[in-house]
């Protein structure tokens, strides 16, 4: 009997609430405008778009959209780095704002560099005017310097491949890269010097100028480096 | 020889770049696992994205005019502004609780459910819900119905629910009708479960109070 009276008072309930809501909304003399901005609100709260406006996607699909974006620019990158790190191990240039970096590291691969410096070069070619001043050697690296009357040296320098790295700054100059045969020089000029930076697959090479050396010249002088005959 | 400057190796990377991606995307068989399943999460609440659009499309305009109406016979300052939020308010929370929404019923009880939602927000605003009241007397179902006669006067019981306040007559609605429990009508109401006990208790004392007071007219 209970169930019973509860059933029809539920069904009273609802019959007299339905009755007194369509009779109020008959009755109700407001309008049903609202503001563009409710209307906004609206959209975002349903996940519709309700303004009338032209472009509006669902919060939550941009939502995925921005996480799906993310996953796939990482998971690119980190397979890009993958593929090409040999070449961004053997070789690496960092360019700041105001200076470049030329970074060679055989990351331990050249063997025969592993006690040091086990072939020094000499240079075969230089030019007349310029004198032997100075030449230093040992494990780690390999220096030379020529001087001519008028004072103006000619550098050049044999490194171990591993962590040689060659500071430039490009604030007040450019760093041009110049290729002979297969060496790819990097060669910057300011206002005190020329230098010129390569490597040959062994060691770290660099040629520094107090005054700007001639194409041939300078072909003549890298051409001319050869391991020096004990 | 040749001289030329700096490379560009931002082109360099971005030439690379795009084409092994590409290759990726096609050869990863996880991201292609990743998007079915994206793509399934989003079309497993359509039905329910369906029957929010439906609420919205059928009731939305009925929803701002009884806002309106409730809010400015309420005297309050700005009511064209508090009905919009007290339908954001009544929307949301559809939204959010519309898996528990019986939708096998007709369109006007179904309105009357979602408007009275609405008429709970908008009574929220106009009066203070934080001060409770204090109940003198509690009354079991049984004894409510009991003492309610339903069956013998059923009419009478009907027009003295349409008499009581909307604060009461809307907790007994969901109540009995929809049978929802306290707590989850507290969360609906954006009330205390102690403000909803009290007034499903009050609401029955003032059916019951309202159907002597009739009975009494008659002796």
């Amino acid at each position: 009997m209970s169930e019973n009276e509860k059933q029809l008072f539920a069904k009273a309930l609802r019959e007299a609430m339905v009755e007194k809501r369509t009779t109020e909304l008959e009755a109700c003399t407001e309008d049903g405008s609202c503001t563009k901005a409710h209307l906004r609100k609206i959209s975002n709260i349903i996940g519709a778009n309700v303004t009338g406006d032209r472009i509006w996607i669902r919060p939550k699909y941009v939502l995925v959209a921005i996480l799906i974006s993310a996953a796939l620019l990482l998971s690119g990158c980190s397979v890009y780095v993958m593929r090409h790190y040999s070449e961004i191990r053997d070789f690496f240039e960092e360019v700041f704002e105001k200076f470049a970096r030329v970074t060679y590291d055989d990351n331990g691969e050249l063997q025969e560099n592993m006690g040091g410096i086990s072939h020094i070069y000499e240079l075969t070619y230089i030019p007349e005017e310029y004198k032997l001043i100075k030449s230093e050697m040992n494990s780690l690296y390999v220096h030379y310097t020529w001087q001519d009357n008028q004072e103006n040296r000619i550098t050049f320098e044999q490194r171990l491949f591993d962590g040689t790295n060659f500071s430039m700054d490009v604030e007040e100059s450019e760093i041009f890269v110049v290729r002979q045969n297969d060496i790819t020089i990097y060669s910057q000029a300011s206002n005190t010097s020329y230098r010129y930076v390569w490597n040959n697959g062994k060691y770290a090479m660099s040629l520094i100028s107090t005054m700007q050396l001639s194409e041939e010249t300078l072909s003549k002088i890298i051409d001319g480096i050869v391991i020096k005959s004990a | 020889m040749f001289k030329d400057k700096r490379k560009n190796y931002w082109a360099d990377f971005l030439a690379k770049f795009v084409p092994e991606w590409y290759n990726m995307i096609n050869n990863m068989r996880i991201m292609k696992g990743a998007f079915m399943i994206i793509y399934l999460l989003s079309v497993a609440d359509e039905s329910d994205h369906d029957k929010i659009l439906y609420v919205y499309h059928q009731f939305h305009t009925d929803m701002i005019k009884i806002a309106k109406s409730r809010l400015k016979a309420g005297n309050h300052p700005d009511y064209y502004h508090a009905a919009m939020d007290a339908v954001q308010a009544a929307l949301y929370k559809i939204t959010k609780y519309i898996n528990r929404i019986d939708f096998n019923v007709s369109e006007r009880e179904l309105r009357t459910y979602v408007t009275t939602i609405v008429v709970n927000e908008s009574v929220n605003l106009l009066y203070d819900n934080k001060r409770v009241e204090e109940i003198t007397e509690v009354i079991s179902d049984e004894d409510f119905l009991e003492r309610i006669h339903i069956v013998e006067r059923y009419q009478q019981v009907v027009s003295a629910i349409q008499a009581l306040d909307d604060r009461y007559s809307s907790v007994m609605m969901c109540y009995y009708c929809e049978e929802k429990s306290v707590k989850y009508i507290a969360k609906m109401m954006g009330l205390p479960v102690k403000t909803i006990y009290t007034r499903l208790e009050r609401g029955k004392q003032l059916l019951l109070q309202r159907l002597e007071e009739g009975d009494n007219a008659y002796v």
